[in-house]
């Protein structure tokens, strides 16, 4: 090494340390999305199905639901996620099944809610670069609410 | 360099890697804390939602949510966290609303603490 080269690699490892520790920080931050996401779905899905399970009617029971995971996805700072919720009647249903029934609301049967959702990798959302990363974090949660035996007859 | 000189180097190196050590510690401290802050914001949300059921309380939710932050964070993280509860029927639905708020330690790098304030929402159920 030449004599004015000493201390040069100091240098370089605080300057580039910083540097390396972007990553570590973008994973960091993605994590906590996904931390975020999976809290928010799986919340969201069991008071989805709870709202759907003490609806009046099929139709507000989906109103319900929908609102329901959106306020849980609003509370962990995502209310723009990308969500995708079904029902399915229990018992019997699974997520994955395409050929689902649909639920009713007859005291004693089930309501199986599946959502999922895709959330955007952290500063991929936004500015310019809004819609040029089509991959974002999946995630998906399941919940099962019993309509009530006692519920009163729908209005 | 002059025999003056002689042994900078060591001392240099020990006070970058203490800075970079202190930087990653910093990292580990600000993920914790946004774990924290994730878990606080699930904890409000379930008082919320405890809060909605016929015959609960506001206050209920509270309680509730306060019982979630210290099984969920443990004792002594959730011992500066305070929970109120409230209703809101702005947005159309009845709602109630689960504020928890206060101070979380800096352990990792020991510099006291930072103040977080955390909502849950849950809409009522209807009798």
């Amino acid at each position: 090494m030449k004599r004015d080269e000493r201390g040069s690699a100091l240098i370089e490892a605080a300057a580039l340390a910083p540097l390396l520790l972007i990553p570590v920080l973008y994973l960091a931050l993605t994590l906590h999305r996904a931390e975020q996401a999976r809290l928010a779905a799986a919340a969201g899905a069991r008071d989805a199905a709870r709202a759907y399970a003490t609806a009046p009617s099929t139709d507000d029971a989906r109103a319900w639901s929908h609102a329901a995971v959106r306020t849980a996805f609003a509370d962990q700072g995502m209310p723009g996620a990308r969500l995708d919720i079904t029902f399915a009647r229990e018992p019997g249903a699974t997520c994955d099944r395409s050929s689902v029934t649909a639920p009713v609301l007859t005291p004693g049967d089930a309501v199986l809610v599946c959502v999922r959702a895709t959330v955007a990798l952290p500063f991929a959302d936004r500015g310019i670069v809004r819609g040029a990363f089509p991959a974002g974090l999946p995630v998906s949660a399941q919940a099962v609410a019993v309509v009530d035996d006692h519920r009163g007859d729908p209005p | 360099m002059s025999g003056r000189d002689d042994g900078s180097a060591v001392v240099e190196h020990v006070l970058v890697l203490a800075l970079l050590l202190v930087i990653a510690l910093g990292v580990v401290q600000v993920t914790l804390l946004v774990h924290a802050r994730a878990i606080a914001v699930a904890s409000a949300a379930e008082g919320a939602r405890a809060a909605a059921g016929i015959g609960q309380t506001p206050a209920d939710g509270a309680a509730a949510a306060e019982q979630v932050l210290r099984t969920s964070l443990g004792a002594g993280y959730a011992a500066g966290l305070h929970c109120t509860g409230s209703t809101d029927g702005s947005a159309g639905e009845p709602e109630v609303v689960v504020v928890c708020s206060g101070r979380v330690p800096l352990r990792v790098l020991g510099l006291g603490d930072v103040t977080i304030r955390v909502t849950g929402h849950a809409v009522r159920e209807r009798s």
